[in-house]
């Protein structure tokens, strides 16, 4: 950081840019690695204070952009969050926590920046840290007076201080002094609080002026005075070394200090000999410091120049903006906190809410779908109920005629024994139908045996020939010679056959402009699989897939079963049953089902 | 069982209902003619005899309330709807049409044949008042178109001499169609004549203020 800023000694905003860059960076790092980085970010935050340059505050004015992108952040993890359904309290709140930490720190950096140091002087009174100013003496005596309150205003306050000595003081004379002047002097001593160097050692070691060996060494002790948790370094040194030949070095020196002194927790006084100064001096002095004071007949005079004086309350009027805008800053966040636990809170109950509407929606659901069965039920019972309906209300009339016929005298005995001929007839088929009702319920394994659906086919085409006369339909039958057999429930593949065929029928009762024709094909689709068609000229279906579900019915009387049965036998079988229809071209009615017997090498080959 | 004796026609599209029917009527000494369908029965030769029809509710083709709702207009037995499983709405309107029963399978022979008495007293006693209405109707069209003009007033009590100014002819003319009017109808008396006109449906003129 250091390096950074000095890359541009000679331009301050440059500099400054850097820094805020730099400081830019190490906070987002901070609020990247959480709350265990904030003391060592603390710590770095400091010191990228204390390298930026000219105005302190700009440094810390970089923690605002970084704190108003936080918020589009906080926006983004709230819908990442709400998209994710985590738990946001958790993550929003240390969000939360890290901005007012940097926003505490960003303060406390700004407060101490601004906290004033006693100068121990009453003409130069309170100055903040980052000042660099210079003091012309005319005697040993004013120097003395000038340095030893300096110093024990320094000292009282817990600031490291670092006294380096030239003529005509020297390291004793200073201790002494210092020992005469500061109560209690050597408890500060055994603590190491205050240094004394010679000016020729601190400035001229190895026998030449190297300006940046010499910050190099007030980087250092500053660096260990904060290590040692003092509130800074207070510092002097004396000139009166100096030869004609390194002046110029110097002065370039005391510009590179007073360029990086500012935002350092460092409170530095430099010392010229007003005797040894020509006017050139004394101009390279004034411009190289904040402002001068020296003792002009027995008067402190302080020397600011109108500059530095516009700088100042520069400097002052930027410090109460920022201080507003902390304070802004700091209750927009607030705010902004306050609607974040209010949306998470607001967030939980929506949560809540919702939870408490899926179970509702469950517990609906599974009441619906309990319904259906009961529903379904009802309608099974009512199907069973027609189909039993039938037989047995012919078989209590057969009963009753039955009786009578022997009642009457003489009895009609041929006439009983034929009623009672029926009741058997009748009641064996409702107790039929029964059966098979049961076992298409219980999904009885079928009464599977290897059959010819050819067969099938004919027997029921017979059964229905009747019903074919009567109602003046033709069928034409293309039944494949070699089908194969398959294995199923004869019944149950006749009521499924009968049914389509029957259906196909009642299809055409409508069709009067044309012949009513109904076609049945049989056929083996693959090796594996057998297919029976049954087509018919009718209206056709709007809906080829609806008419498999149980209740859809297009007839007025109709109980909307029959193909629902039709479909549930088929799958028993493993096989497929649907429907296919165009417009106006009647419908085809489809099942396939596995054959029975496969070779083994077909089944290889396929 | 001649010619005259009743007769049970029975409507249903199942064989076997239609069987048990069959023995189960005939076993109480009635006719019985089984359909198929509506059609056929419609198609179908009448004896000219009391009857009732047994109707099932689902027929295939025209149901059996399509069946009633043409029936109903001539002079068409009484109904009885069997129903395997008959909801309220349909019997309710096979009621309404005019069904004398409503029956739901399977259903009891006293049931059934109570019903079927009752149908047959029932179409006896239409039958009776149509062919009366049809005999007094044969009379009627004996009746000249002055004789018809006539017989309004001579209903309504007028004296002939009343109905002569009102018809504009003389009273003795009135009296000659009086008695034509008594002799072609066949009545023994004014008050016998009343009725017959009333029964024909003839609106007698009002009288006069």
């Amino acid at each position: 950081m250091i390096s950074q800023t000095q890359l541009y000694p000679s331009n301050p905003g440059l500099t400054a840019l850097a820094s805020i860059a730099a400081i830019n960076q190490d906070l987002w790092r901070m609020v990247q690695t959480g709350g265990q980085g904030i003391e060592k970010s603390w710590r770095s935050m400091k010191l990228a204070g204390l390298a930026s340059l000219n105005k302190p505050i700009i440094a810390n004015l970089s923690t605002l952009p970084l704190l108003s992108q936080h918020t589009p952040k906080v926006a983004k993890h709230v819908a990442a969050l709400q998209a994710n359904k985590v738990s946001l309290r958790t993550i929003c709140a240390s969000q939360i926590r890290q901005f007012m930490e940097v926003i505490y720190m960003t303060t406390t950096a700004i407060t101490s920046m601004r906290e004033m140091r006693r100068s121990g002087n009453d003409v130069v009174g309170d100055r903040p840290w980052g000042t660099h100013f210079c003091n012309f003496y005319e005697s040993g005596k004013d120097l003395l007076d000038m340095l030893l309150s300096y110093f024990k205003a320094g000292l009282e306050d817990n600031e490291f201080c670092v006294w380096v000595v030239s003529e005509p003081l020297s390291e004793r004379v200073a201790w002494d002094a210092l020992r005469a002047a500061i109560p209690d002097f050597d408890d500060y001593v055994s603590k190491r609080s205050i240094e004394v160097f010679d000016g020729r050692d601190w400035y001229m070691k190895g026998g030449t002026f190297d300006s940046n060996r010499v910050m190099s060494a007030w980087n250092e002790k500053l660096d260990r005075a904060l290590d040692r948790g003092y509130l800074g370094l207070r510092g002097t040194g004396n000139t009166a070394w100096l030869q004609k030949k390194d002046w110029k070095a110097f002065s370039e020196y005391e510009q590179l200090v007073n360029d990086s002194v500012a935002g350092r927790l460092a409170f530095l006084l430099c010392t010229y000999s007003l005797d040894s100064c020509g006017a050139n001096e004394l101009l390279d002095v004034m411009g190289t410091h904040q402002f001068a004071t020296a003792r002009r007949r027995g008067r402190w005079e302080l020397i600011e120049t109108p500059e530095l004086k516009q700088a100042k309350a520069e400097i002052k009027k930027m410090n109460d903006e920022l201080e507003q805008r902390v304070v802004e800053r700091t209750r927009q966040l607030t705010a902004v906190n306050e609607e974040l636990t209010k949306e998470v809170i607001e967030r939980q109950h929506a949560e809540d809410a919702l939870r408490q509407a899926e179970e509702t929606v469950r517990t609906t659901q599974t009441r619906l779908s309990r319904a259906t069965q009961i529903a379904t039920t009802a309608e099974f019972a009512a199907a069973i109920a027609h189909e039993i309906n039938q037989p047995l209300a012919a078989v209590v009339a057969n009963g009753h005629a039955c009786l009578r016929w022997l009642s009457v005298q003489p009895p009609g005995l041929v006439k009983a024994q034929e009623a009672a001929e029926r009741i058997v007839r009748d009641g064996t088929e409702a107790g039929e139908v029964v059966r098979r009702i049961r076992a298409l319920f219980k999904h009885a394994p079928v009464d599977k045996i290897d059959l010819d659906l050819n067969e099938v086919i004919a027997e029921v085409l017979q059964l229905l020939s009747g019903e074919r006369t009567r109602r003046g339909v033709s069928v034409e039958a293309d039944l494949e010679k070699d089908l194969g057999t398959v294995a199923g429930d004869r019944v149950q593949l006749q009521q499924v056959v009968f049914n389509l065929l029957l259906n196909g029928i009642e299809a055409m009762d409508s069709v009067l402009d044309r012949p009513k024709k109904l076609f049945i094909r049989s056929k083996r689709q693959s090796p594996e699989t057998v297919l029976v068609e049954i087509r018919d000229s009718g209206v056709g279906l709007k809906d080829p897939e609806k008419v498999f579900e149980a209740f859809f019915t297009s007839k007025e009387n109709g109980m909307g079963m029959g193909l629902a049965v039709c479909r549930s036998i088929i799958d028993a079988h493993h096989g497929r049953l649907w429907a296919a229809s165009g417009e106006g071209a009647g419908t085809t009615f489809s099942f396939t089902i596995p054959a029975a017997t496969v070779s083994g090498a077909t089944l290889e080959v396929s | 069982m001649n010619s005259d004796s009743p007769i049970v026609f029975v409507v249903d599209d199942d064989y076997r209902v239609r069987e048990a029917l069959s023995s189960l009527i005939s076993s109480v000494g009635l006719r019985v003619a089984v359909f198929n369908s509506a059609a056929e029965f419609l198609e179908s030769e009448k004896p000219d005899a009391p009857a009732c029809l047994v109707l099932d509710l689902q027929l295939p083709g025209a149901s059996g309330l399509e069946l009633q709702e043409q029936l109903v207009t001539g002079d068409a037995p009484p109904i009885i709807f069997i129903s395997g499983h008959g909801d309220i709405p349909s019997s309710v309107r096979a009621m309404k049409a005019g069904a004398i029963e409503f029956l739901a399978k399977p259903f009891g022979e006293q049931e059934l044949l109570q019903a079927i008495a009752r149908a047959i007293a029932l179409d006896r006693n239409a039958r009776q008042k149509r062919s009366q209405l049809a005999e007094l109707q044969t009379h009627y069209n004996l009746l000249t178109p002055r004789e018809r003009e006539v017989l309004p007033f001579v209903v309504a009590g007028f004296a002939n001499k009343v109905t002569a100014a009102d018809l504009g002819t003389s009273e003795i003319t009135i009296g000659v169609h009086r008695g034509q009017i008594m002799r072609k109808m066949g009545a023994r008396s004014l008050a016998e004549l009343i009725r017959m006109a009333d029964t024909l449906g003839i609106t007698r003129v009002a009288r006069p203020a």
